[in-house]
């Protein structure tokens, strides 16, 4: 990291500011990270007695100040505190009196900072500990403690962790009980005692304290020592039949331990994962990193078996949608990777999953894929089958759906491809003629042989069905009247309203910037500002836009009903016995 | 106006339309005419006779017509039998010497050249020439009558007696004007009518005169939209004519002095329609029915209502001419001599019945109605097919229907609903609670197909149908309709509320029982035989009524036999 080369105040102007009350006009100029170097200088000020540093953040009204004061006034405190040689009763005090006024905001920051010091406070956290316990708040360092102790006097720090496990404080209780787990790199008495006990915990009755042993359980098993088998016996036991707040706790352990988690537990998470609901959100996304997280190439098995046992459940199933990260994995997998994905849920035909194929794919997706049946030998009829499962649910995904009914006519032999082209000639051409377009560059992309003859044909049986139409004249008698239009017009400007309000409503950007409407002109210009006093800078940015479009079916207007019910027959089909 | 009416003339074919209309402006204007065109019959070059002022003497005049079509060209002039210099030959060769009645030879004669342009300025040398040769002063002479003149004519006489105030003459501009929008047009020729019709007639020339103004503003709406190669409107505006112009004279076809001439121009209004209707069916059906979706890529559609709305109306028009044709053909006795008329007339319903089967065959959107009132295109395509000998067509088709549409109500997909407003249908369906069953809350489309298919024997559908009723459609009524005592006064002009819905046939799903049902009624209402149009064997015009109007086609007609070809 390069560090700023504004000099920090000499410890002189720095009395000077305290004295002033002034402290952060003093090192305004400072980037935040060289406030604790500030907060260092300040520690050995406060050794020397003159000024009293301590008493100086003591008495700043932490609880109602400006949230940017406090956050430069925790990285100096941070700095002092993992410096100073402050008396242990004094110090802690000190933090429970910060914290009480700060909250939860800067916990992180005092945390950190005192482990630093607890690591130069060797033969006192004991004394340490003592002074938490006969404090009268449930502290969130004893955790800090307990961590640091463990490293150096490990035996001595589980007796007091197990002690702690049994405070009446339930903060207090929950950092011990997560402590345990720490122990796994521990002599083998000390890390059985403390599996032992996290066993207990885990067949307990507390709810709570079941969860956070759970968590620190997890941590353990996953250490390459950590095989103990009371806690593995536990862990599989309670991931049986897990709360839901439990069994957020298993997936998330298995996402941060991904590459060392026990199989047998990994399975029986995976079980759980499987019967995952919408309503829980959290659940969700950690499912998502899971899925994200696995090697779709190289297993694509259990992936899609996940994945596709969470999006059939009967009931309360969550969407693809909400699988964005895994959604992100499988569309940059290779085409057969994802390939085999979309021709696995046609096949199954299960509406629920079918029906949310559109969400692989990127909205509109006009590219060509690589598709192919290789792991799949379909029999004639479950071709077939699966180019009418291509109809019923890959509208409006022109470039995966034609290059799943190229792979479907390239799977045909010669003779039966003829059957397939009518189909295909009759439903999708006629909905979509430009489509043939998207067979050329399949074909040309991915050449297969003799296929060149079918596009041929299905070219023949658009170009006779486009050009019977367009040799009609116009027939202005049928043409919708000027109120007709006009209506349409109207309901279509409601329509793109909507469709606006929409994307605003979820777009990223929305949140992430702020908005201007532009009404005139190819570009903006505006003036940025560099800092005080320096001139603005003037900039033209120039507008781009982007836009999909898809056409719509002609089916879909020339004869909705008839559409719609073909759709149905598609989509209602079974598999071929 | 006249500029209008010029325009109009000059659009006029010669043959069946300038030599029609002129004698109905001459009469207007004061003239006796004593002879009209007659097809198969030798007219030596003169179309009309008539008897009327001579235009500078005042002296009581023969004027004998010889007619061309548009602007006198060189062509026109001399070249091949139809040129107007070899009519004026004959007349002087043939008629005059020879034609002319006794009684009728004392008058001075008048040679009109009438055509409904001008006399190019090449030809203009000859024309007079020729004429000043052959002009006898006193005796023979020779008058040109060009667009101008004609329209004057015509504003002479249908104007005169200021029968067109100012706000009809709007009225009738606005029609006109708008012509390529038929909805515009329709209102604008309706506002006209309703003011020709504002005060009844006190007499007979009242009536007749009403009669042939509507019959006039009829021609000019086709004239403008033939040239505008739109005609929708002229469609619309024939068929309120027709059935305005019927009220009109209803009551006066039977007895009477001027009776023959009342049903004359009735008659030639009935005509006009069917000549529209055919050109309609010409111009823009057939071609676009023999290609798969030629009709609903036609409409060059914004959504798919646009392309419903609009084939439905397409298909009723087309089976409105069908129906014409087939009242034609049961008119004409089997003897020798209308042999050739009947097999001219036998070939062009057989290519009407393709021209709809094709539509249905090519644009599926058939199978699935999104009005209820759709019910009376299918009752008028289904009517025209079976009395054709399209039984198992019909029965196919509405199978196909009766299934796609209980099919979308159940998916809520685009089922039929008993919405008129096009925003309405536009919007339709919604999915808000309640919507579904308030959409249709009541329903001809059902009892309509279900009759049909207890008709063919098709007893499944007959009883999936009964099925659909009892499960899904409760909140619905499923109702026919027939004329009451008042129609024959509301039917022609629609103004007022008229007829009986029959709502209480519980039987849906069984098929004998709802025919034995349906012919209880048939019987026990005997207000539909006394329909004027009716009583005339003028059974199109009660089916045009109901087309334009919404309403149900009375039941009557599924007991109507056709020439022994019934169903």
């Amino acid at each position: 990291m390069q560090t700023s080369s504004i000099d920090i105040p000499s410890g002189r102007e720095l009395a000077a500011a305290l004295e002033r009350d002034d402290l952060l006009t003093a090192v305004a100029k400072l980037p935040l990270d060289r406030l604790k170097e500030v907060g260092a200088i300040l520690a050995g000020m406060h050794a020397d007695e003159t000024p009293d540093v301590l008493g100086f953040f003591g008495r700043l009204s932490w609880a109602t100040m400006e949230h940017r004061d406090q956050m430069r006034f925790s990285y100096l405190v941070s700095g002092f505190i993992t410096e100073t040689s402050e008396s242990p009763q004094k110090l802690v005090r000190f933090l429970h009196v910060l914290r009480s006024a700060t909250g939860d905001a800067n916990l992180y920051q005092l945390q950190d900072a005192f482990e630093h010091w607890l690591a130069r406070q060797r033969s006192q956290y004991r004394e340490i500990l003592q002074i938490i316990q006969d404090g009268a708040w449930d502290s969130p360092f004893v955790g800090s403690v307990l961590q640091s102790w463990r490293q150096h006097a490990p035996s001595d720090a589980l007796d007091a962790t197990l002690g702690l496990c049994e405070d009446t404080r339930p903060g207090v209780r929950r950092q011990a009980i997560y402590a345990l787990g720490s122990f796994v790199d521990s002599e083998d008495r000390v890390r059985k005692l403390a599996a032992h006990r996290l066993a207990s915990l885990m067949d307990g009755p507390d709810s709570e304290e079941k969860r956070v042993a759970v968590l620190s359980a997890t941590n353990m098993v996953a250490k390459p020592d950590g095989m103990l088998p009371d806690v593995t016996e536990a862990l599989e036991k309670v991931a049986e039949a897990p709360s839901v707040e439990i069994r957020k706790e298993l997936i998330l352990s298995l996402v941060r331990n991904q590459d060392t988690y026990p199989a047998a537990l990994r399975s029986k998470v995976f079980e759980l994962m499987k019967s995952v609901r919408k309503d829980d959100v959290e659940a969700v996304n950690l499912i998502d990193m899971v899925l994200y997280n696995m090697d779709l190439e190289s297993d694509p098995a259990a992936f899609a078996d996940l994945l596709t046992t969470i999006l059939g459940q009967s009931d309360g199933a969550p969407s693809l949608k909400s699988f964005d990260s895994a959604v992100q994995a499988i569309r940059s997998a290779r085409h057969e990777t994802l390939g085999r994905l979309v021709i696995r849920w046609l096949l199954e035909g299960e509406h629920e999953i079918c029906s949310q194929i559109g969400d692989l794919f990127p909205p509109l997706d006009s590219s060509v894929y690589q598709f192919s049946f290789a792991d799949f030998n379909l029999s004639v009829a479950e071709v077939f089958y699966l180019s009418r499962k291509v109809f019923g649910y890959m509208n409006f995904m022109h470039g995966p759906a034609v290059s799943l009914l190229y792979a479907c006519l390239s799977a045909l032999a010669e003779k039966m491809r003829k059957a397939m082209e009518n189909e295909i000639v009759s439903f999708w051409l006629r909905n979509y003629p430009d489509d043939i377009e998207v067979f050329k560059a399949v074909f040309a992309a991915y050449p297969c042989d003799g296929i060149d003859k079918s596009i041929q044909r299905l070219e023949k049986g658009v170009v006779a069905y486009e050009r019977a139409l367009e040799r009609l004249p116009s027939n202005p008698a049928l043409l919708p009247s000027a109120r007709e239009r006009r209506i349409q017009s109207e309901i279509r400007s409601q329509q793109n309203r909507d469709i606006v309000k929409d994307a605003r409503k979820t777009s990223i950007l929305e949140s992430m910037f702020h908005t201007k409407t532009i009404l005139y002109g190819r570009s903006s210009i505006t003036h940025v500002y560099r800092g005080q006093g320096s001139e603005p800078v003037r900039q033209v940015v120039t507008f781009s836009s982007f836009e999909h479009s898809a056409a719509l079916p002609r089916m879909s207007v020339l004869q909705p009903a008839i559409f719609d019910r073909m759709l149905f027959d598609f989509r209602r089909e079974r598999p071929p016995s | 106006m006249k500029l209008l009416l010029k325009q109009y003339l000059a659009s006029l074919n010669e043959r069946d339309e300038l030599d029609v209309v002129l004698p109905d402006i001459l009469s207007e204007a004061g003239f006796n005419v004593i002879s009209r065109p007659m097809r198969g019959t030798k007219q030596y070059g003169v179309d009309v006779v008539a008897i009327g002022p001579h235009p500078r003497t005042g002296v009581k005049t023969l004027y004998l017509l010889s007619i061309k079509s548009g602007n006198l060209t060189r062509a026109s002039w001399e070249d091949g039998k139809q040129a107007l210099r070899q009519s004026l030959e004959q007349i002087l060769d043939f008629y005059i010497p020879s034609l002319i009645p006794a009684r009728h030879k004392h008058l001075p004669i008048l040679v009109t050249m009438c055509f409904g342009g001008d006399v190019q300025e090449d030809v203009k040398a000859q024309v007079n020439g020729f004429t000043s040769r052959n002009t006898v002063e006193g005796k023979i002479e020779f008058e040109e009558w060009n667009g101008d003149q004609i329209a004057e004519f015509m504003l002479s006489g249908l104007l005169r007696e200021k029968l067109f105030p100012a706000s009809m003459q709007s009225s009738f501009r606005k029609a006109l004007a708008f012509v390529d929008e038929p909805e515009v047009c329709t209102a604008h020729f309706t506002s006209l009518l309703s003011q020709l019709f504002a005060t009844p007639p006190k007499n007979h020339a009242a009536r007749l005169r009403i009669a042939r103004q509507v019959y006039l503003a009829t021609w000019n709406v086709f004239v403008w939209g033939r040239d505008a190669k739109n005609l929708d409107a002229a469609y619309r505006a024939s068929a309120i004519a027709v059935l305005w112009t019927w009220d009109l004279c209803r009551e006066h076809l039977e007895t009477g002095a001027g009776r023959a001439a009342l049903l004359e121009i009735a008659q030639k209004m009935i005509w006009l329609a069917r000549m529209i209707g055919s050109a309609y069916v010409s111009e823009h059906v057939v071609a676009y029915s023999k290609v798969e979706n030629g009709l609903g890529s036609a409409v060059r559609p914004w959504a798919s209502v646009d392309v419903n709305l609009k084939l439905f109306e397409v298909l009723g028009r087309t089976a409105i001419h069908g129906l014409w044709l087939l009242h034609g053909r049961e008119l004409l006795k089997d003897t020798a001599d209308t042999k050739e008329i009947r097999d001219s007339l036998d070939l062009e319903i057989q290519e009407t019945l393709q021209v709809v089967c094709a539509m249905i065959v090519n644009n599926q959107i058939f199978n699935s109605p999104l009005r209820d009132d759709h019910a009376i295109e299918i009752m008028l395509a289904s009517f025209l097919l079976t009395h054709c000998g399209g039984a198992d067509y019909v029965s196919g088709w509405l199978t196909e229907i009766a299934d796609s549409t209980i099919f979308s109500y159940r998916t809520n997909g685009h089922y039929p609903c008993v919405l008129h407003e096009y925003a309405d249908l536009a919007a339709h369906p919604m999915t808000q609670e309640g919507y579904r069953e308030e959409v249709t809350t009541g329903s001809i489309l059902y009892p309509t197909l279900a009759v049909w298919l207890a008709l063919l024997g098709n007893e499944p559908m007959v009883e999936r149908l009964g099925a659909f009723h009892d499960d899904h459609m409760s909140h619905s009524t499923w109702q026919l309709w027939v004329p009451d005592e008042v129609s024959e006064q509301l039917l022609y002009r629609n103004s007022g509320a008229h007829g009986s819905s029959i709502a209480d046939i519980g039987v849906w799903g069984n098929s004998e029982k709802l025919i034995k049902e349906l012919n209880k009624e048939i019987v026990a209402t005997q207000d539909f035989g006394k329909l004027s149009a009716m009583r005339h064997g003028l059974w199109p015009i009660v089916l045009i009524a109901c087309q334009t109007y919404r309403l149900p086609v009375p039941i009557h007609f599924w007991a109507m036999k056709l020439g022994g070809r019934g169903a």
